[in-house]
C-alpha cells in the first residue's frame, strides 16, 4: 500500500489549478461561485470533488473546459500539461475539449442526441479527433461499447438512445468520451441519476478504465460513499472554497475540517429504525451573501469570533494534506502520524 | 439441465416500423393520398384532362355540369375540369416555390441567430418585429406591386416576407435544443460550431418546422390564388385556380360552377397539406411513437 502511494506521488502532474476564481453577474458586484481554488492532479489519479449543492464543484469542472463563458468570468491559472487554459480562445479550447480532456454529465437520459444512433455518436468523436478510416472507426466503436460492458456491442451500434436504459446510456456516454483516449476525464456526478447497483458498476468501470488508459479523473459528487468507493484523493469544497484535500483513506479516517466531519457524519448507516438521520444544521449561504471570512462559520460547531472575521487560508498540514480551518478537529501531530 | 432457447424477436427495419405507424393513421393516409394524387396530376395533367384547357368551343358556352363536361364550361366554352386539372401544375409549383426558399433562408438564419444569440439575435428580433407589424398579404401585395405582377415576382415577394416566420420558429427551437444536455455534451467533445448546429441541433429542431412548412404550402396556394384573383400572380389565360375563380366572378349568379369548381380544388389540396402536416407532427415526435 505504501509502495503504491510513493509511486503515485512520483507520477507527473497533469493538471494544476492555481487560485481559480469563477464569478458571474455584474463585475462591480460579482457573484463568486469558485473562490481561490488550487489543486493538483497527477497522471492516473482519481480525485473526488465533494460538496453539497451550490458549493461550486460543477462550476470548477466547467471552468476547466471554458464552458462557463461567455456568461461567467474565470481568473487564475488552469495549467494543463503546463499550458494555461484560461486565456485560450474558444477555437484553441476546441482542440483540447474531447481530445485531451473529456467530460461526462449527470443526466445520461438527455446527454445523447436522441436522433442519432449511438454507433454514429461514437464514431463521430473518432472522426473529429483521430485519423482512423470509417472501417476502423466502426471496429473501434464496437471495441469501446464492448469495453464499457454493453452486451452484443456490434448489434447495438444502430440503436437509438431511447432503446437503452439509464445505466446503459451512461456507459454509452463513457464510451463516447473515451473514444479519443483523453488524458483527463471530468465526470460531473456521473452516477447520481442511477440506482445503487448500476452506480457501483459505473464507478468500477471508471476505476478500471483510469488504470488501463493511465487516465486522470476528476469525479464530482455529493456522495462520500462514491468517493470512498473509488477515489485516490478527495477535495472537499464548501461555499466555493476548498476545505481540505487529502488521500481518501486519511480524510475519511481522520477528517480535520468540521465540515468534512459533518459530511461523513451525514452518511446514513446502520442506525435503529426510525431514528432521524443526521444533517448539518443550517443552510449554505447564497452566492450574494457569502461572507468574506470562513463561509462555514455560521453552521460550524467549532466557530469562534476569529472564524467570522478572517478567512482561513489553505495550508499544508501534512504530506499531501491541505486544510483551510482555524480550528481543525485534529492536531497537526495527529494528522501527520494518525 | 437444458438451456432454454428463446426465439429471437422479429427484426423490423425502422422504415417499415414508421410505415406501420403511419398507415394506422387515417388522417395521414388521406392527406398523403390527396397530395400524391395532386402531384401526379400536376406532373401529367394531359393524361387526366379530357379537353385542351385553352380550346374555345363556341357551341358549348357556360354549360352546367354534364356527362361530357363534368365541371361545366366557361364563357368561351372551355372545359372547366380540364382547366382545373391543368391548374394543378401552376398551383403545386406555387405551393413549393413560394415556400421552399423561405424555408431554406429562414432555417439557416434562425439556426445561426438562435445558436449565437447576442447582437445578431437582437437585430434579427427587431427585423421580425418590423415584418410582422404588417399584415402578411398587404406586405406581399406591396412588394409585388413594386416588382410588377407575375409568378416569379410573386415568389420573390412571398419569400422576402415569409422567411422571417421560418427563422423565428427555427430560432426558438434551436434555443430550446441548445439548452439540452446533449448540446453541452457535443460542445465538450470539442465539435465545431457548424457540426453542433447543423448535425446535432438542427435535426432535433426541424420537426415543428417541417410541419409548419406543410401547412404553409396550403397557405401559399391560398395566397397565390388570391394574388392570381387580384391579377398580381399567374396571368390569364394560364389556368390557375385564383385566375379561374376571378374569371367566373361576373357569372356567379348564373354559372356558379365556373368559380366553385376551382374553389373546391383549393379546399381539397389545402386539406391534404394540413392533414399530412398534422399527422406528420405526431409521427416525427420520438416520444409520440
Amino acid at each position: 500500500m505504501s509502495d503504491t502511494k510513493f509511486e503515485a506521488a512520483d507520477r507527473p502532474v497533469m493538471l494544476e489549478i492555481r487560485n481559480l476564481i469563477t464569478s458571474f453577474g455584474p463585475p462591480e458586484r460579482p457573484l463568486v461561485a469558485v473562490d481561490r481554488l488550487s489543486l493538483k492532479l497527477r497522471q492516473g489519479e482519481i480525485l473526488g470533488l465533494v460538496g453539497e449543492s451550490g458549493s461550486g464543484k460543477s462550476i470548477t469542472l466547467r471552468s476547466i473546459l471554458g464552458l462557463i463563458r461567455p456568461r461567467g468570468r474565470v481568473s487564475g491559472e488552469i495549467l494543463w500539461k503546463g499550458r494555461d487554459l484560461v486565456p485560450l480562445s474558444e477555437r484553441a479550447l476546441g482542440d483540447i475539449r474531447g481530445k485531451e480532456i473529456a467530460m461526462i454529465f449527470q443526466e445520461p437520459m438527455t446527454s445523447l442526441n436522441p436522433l442519432l444512433p449511438v454507433g454514429i455518436q461514437i464514431t463521430e468523436n473518432l472522426a473529429a479527433h483521430t485519423d482512423l478510416d470509417a472501417a476502423s472507426r466502426r471496429r473501434e466503436a464496437i471495441t469501446l461499447l464492448d469495453r464499457v460492458g454493453i452486451p452484443g456491442a456490434a448489434a447495438r451500434l444502430g440503436d437509438f438512445p431511447h432503446e437503452f436504459s439509464g445505466g446503459m446510456r451512461q456507459r454509452v456516454m463513457i464510451a463516447i468520451a473515451l473514444a479519443s483516449r483523453p488524458a483527463l476525464l471530468l465526470a460531473d456526478e456521473p452516477t447520481t441519476a442511477l440506482d445503487v447497483t448500476i452506480q457501483d458498476q459505473i464507478l468500477r468501470l471508471l476505476q478500471s478504465l483510469a488504470g488501463e488508459f493511465g487516465m486522470s479523473v476528476i469525479l464530482v459528487t455529493h456522495d462520500m460513499g462514491v468517493v470512498a468507493a473509488c477515489c485516490d484523493n478527495v477535495a472537499v469544497m464548501y461555499g466555493g472554497r476548498l476545505c481540505e484535500i487529502g488521500s481518501t483513506d486519511t480524510v475519511i479516517e481522520r477528517p480535520a475540517h468540521p465540515y468534512t466531519e459533518g459530511l461523513l457524519h451525514s452518511i446514513p448507516r446502520g442506525g435503529a429504525p426510525r431514528t432521524p438521520l443526521y444533517s448539518i444544521p443550517g443552510l449554505p449561504s447564497g452566492l450574494a451573501d457569502r461572507p468574506a471570512a470562513c463561509a462555514f462559520a455560521s453552521r460550524c460547531p467549532a466557530a469562534t469570533q476569529l472564524c467570522r472575521e478572517t478567512l482561513p487560508l489553505p495550508t499544508e498540514v501534512a504530506a499531501g494534506r491541505m486544510l483551510a480551518c482555524h480550528h481543525p478537529r485534529r492536531t497537526a501531530e495527529e494528522l501527520r502520524h494518525g | 439441465m437444458t438451456t432454454l432457447e428463446f426465439p429471437a424477436p422479429p427484426q423490423r427495419s425502422r422504415l417499415s416500423a414508421f410505415l406501420g405507424l403511419a398507415l394506422r393513421r387515417p388522417a395521414f393516409l388521406i392527406g398523403t393520398g390527396i397530395i400524391a394524387a395532386s402531384l401526379l396530376i400536376a406532373l401529367m395533367p394531359g393524361l387526366f384532362a379530357p379537353y385542351d384547357p385553352l380550346a374555345f368551343d363556341m357551341g358549348a358556352i357556360q354549360q352546367g355540369p354534364s356527362l361530357s363536361h363534368p365541371f361545366g364550361t366557361d364563357g368561351f366554352g372551355r372545359d372547366i375540369l380540364s382547366r382545373v386539372l391543368w391548374a394543378y401544375r401552376v398551383d403545386m409549383q406555387m405551393a413549393f416555390f413560394a415556400t421552399v426558399f423561405a424555408l431554406m433562408i429562414g432555417v439557416t438564419t434562425g439556426a445561426l441567430v438562435g445558436y449565437y444569440g447576442g447582437i445578431a439575435d437582437m437585430i434579427f428580433g427587431r427585423l421580425v418585429d418590423a415584418v410582422i407589424t404588417f399584415p402578411f398579404l398587404v406586405l406581399v401585395i406591396a412588394i409585388v406591386a413594386v416588382l410588377g405582377p407575375g409568378l416569379v415576382n410573386m415568389y420573390v415577394a412571398i419569400t422576402a416576407v415569409n422567411w422571417v416566420y421560418y427563422a423565428r420558429l427555427t430560432r426558438a427551437e434551436i434555443m430550446a435544443q441548445k439548452a439540452q444536455d446533449y448540446a453541452a455534451a457535443a460542445r465538450v467533445l470539442g465539435y465545431s460550431d457548424g457540426r453542433i448546429i447543423f448535425r446535432h441541433l438542427l435535426p432535433n429542431a426541424l420537426g415543428p418546422v417541417i410541419v409548419y412548412w406543410m401547412t404553409d404550402m396550403a397557405l401559399a396556394i391560398l395566397l397565390g390564388s388570391s394574388l392570381g384573383y387580384l391579377g398580381l400572380g399567374a396571368q390569364p389565360p394560364a389556368a390557375e385556380w385564383g385566375v379561374l375563380i376571378a374569371e367566373g366572378r361576373n357569372f356567379i349568379m348564373t354559372a356558379w360552377w365556373i368559380s366553385l369548381m376551382p374553389g373546391l380544388a383549393i379546399v381539397l389540396t389545402g386539406l391534404g397539406f394540413s392533414l399530412m402536416g398534422d399527422s406528420l407532427a405526431d409521427l416525427l415526435r420520438p416520444k409520440g411513437r
